[in-house]
């Protein structure tokens, strides 16, 4: 697409995109740094790692606060285009009520915590890799990639465990249903069902507490006075959202990336321990789950020549900040051994996300298990299926994949 | 003898990203909430490095080695 078309028509919901957002965004920086799309009502899309980084650490100019119309119609918050949901805690707040929310999540996701649940996750991630093992091939998404995830964040949150598929199934279809079909609305109507269990759960401990996260939640301050539940909920909720999904989608992408270039698994495996964790961070910046997030405009300010005002909707691609090459030598490379990396996949400034810890835990196991036990896996890339375009997070439905067959670890959980 | 370089945090800029207590944990460990620690605020010739790294992976930018 020339420069000049795509400056107005830049859509982050195409299949171009999809396939090539990397180059649209490399395309968009060399011609017009802070372009204005004319798609989803019109926004600014950011790509220059340091404006990015600068607007996401200026929430009293960018906010990622929702707000409601006459009608009761959620606007703004933390994607474009809108999807008219109630706002997630503390994902779409601004300080200082997005801290209020935050610090009651800090003790659960704390490197400490994680230090804590470590051998519970390693064991959920050990038992689903013996559960295919022995066979040879396995549907990488459904067998592994989002059940380790998601089965982790259920435990942690303190819901019953074998209900996982109810609580990460509604976070992973709304990626791939189409806007407007029966199974958008279905996925819609289950995560709206999530939030309502959340808040019965909450209301449940207050009775009857245990020694989980809802429970913690359940009896949380705001500002000196108790939290709603359905505050209680929103928050939860933001867990589930973030604990299910994202972390399915990098890992897939990752080990999609190693089965493509067996030259850099092989460098990789000739020592694993001290090449994996800088491995880790290379492929996290190339592959972000959350290729973008959304902030509106509070006042008004300049960047990169161009005036943005109160009300205007602003694209902070880290799929751009990722590859601006002011930042990263060779952007377009994975580099696996790249140092220094200071990559924008976890977010910038105050929403930081709050599960990176955990995050990087349980994707570094993941992969670490998946090439210790499985070391030849092949991805069937041709009969894979992607997310649609119209996803929030870069991840796929379905991975085919066949390996050299081993034994069951039998490890404890 | 030349000034030793300085290792500082603002903490006010720490988001707990944890590169620092990841790539170097003789100079930084985490609090409780995962926020960066400075350990040593003048590190030896041998720390030099994981100083320098440091301060160049923060993503907040909240670490620098001056004089």
């Amino acid at each position: 697409m020339e420069a000049n078309e795509l400056v107005s028509s830049f859509d982050h919901h195409t299949v171009e995109y999809q396939v090539d957002g990397r180059e649209m965004f490399n395309t968009l920086r060399g011609s017009c740094p802070v372009a204005h799309s004319d798609k989803w009502g019109g926004f600014y899309v950011m790509t220059k790692y340091d404006d990015i980084w600068a607007a996401m650490r200026d929430h009293g100019t960018f906010s990622s606060a929702k707000s409601q119309d006459e009608s009761g119609t959620w606007h703004g918050g933390d994607v474009i285009p809108d999807v008219g949901m109630p706002p997630f805690y503390p994902l779409d707040l601004d300080p200082p009520l997005h801290q209020s929310f935050r610090q009651i999540l800090n003790p659960f996701l704390s490197p400490a915590s994680v230090e804590q649940r470590s051998e519970r996750i390693l064991g959920y991630i050990s038992t689903l890799i013996d559960a295919f093992i022995e066979r040879g091939d396995c549907e990488f998404v459904t067998e592994f990639a989002n059940p380790a995830p998601a089965i982790s964040t259920v435990e942690m949150l303190g819901l019953e465990v074998t209900e996982w598929r109810r609580w990460a199934e509604p976070h992973h279809s709304i990626q791939f249903a189409e806007h407007g079909t029966a199974e958008h609305e279905q996925a819609i109507a289950d995560l709206v069902w999530q939030r309502d269990q959340l808040a019965a759960a909450i209301r449940e401990r207050l009775e009857t507490p245990r020694d989980d996260m809802i429970t913690h939640v359940a009896n949380a301050r705001i500002d000196g006075r108790p939290i709603e539940p359905e505050e209680g909920a929103a928050l939860l909720w933001t867990v589930v959202g973030g604990g299910v999904d994202t972390s399915t989608a990098f890992v897939t992408n990752a080990l999609a990336h190693l089965s493509e270039h067996p030259e850099q698994r092989a460098w990789l495996l000739e020592d694993l321990d001290a090449r994996l964790p800088a491995a880790i961070e290379e492929l996290l910046r190339y592959y972000p789950p959350v290729r973008a997030v959304a902030r509106t405009v509070r006042q008004e300010v300049e960047v990169g020549g161009q005036r943005l005002c109160p009300a205007d909707r602003v694209l902070l691609p880290v799929l751009a900040a990722n590859f601006d090459p002011e930042q990263f030598d060779r952007p377009g490379e994975v580099i696996l051994d790249r140092e220094p990396n200071r990559h924008a996949t976890f977010g910038i400034g105050v929403h930081r996300c709050v599960g990176s810890s955990v995050a990087r835990f349980t994707v570094t196991n993941m992969i670490r298990e998946v090439l210790t036990r499985m070391p030849d896996y092949r991805f069937d890339l041709e009969k894979a299926v992607r997310y649609r375009p119209s996803s929030p997070n870069d991840g796929w439905v379905s991975m085919p994949a066949t390996f050299t067959p081993g034994p069951k670890l039998a490890r404890p959980t | 003898m030349t000034q030793p370089l300085k290792l500082k945090l603002d903490a006010s800029m720490c988001q707990g990203h944890g590169r620092c207590y990841s790539l170097a944990p003789e100079l930084f460990e985490p609090d409780d909430i995962g926020h960066a620690v400075l350990k040593v605020s003048e590190p030896s010739a041998e720390q030099m490095a994981a100083a320098g790294l440091a301060e160049r992976s923060c993503p907040e930018r909240a670490i620098t080695l001056e004089r």
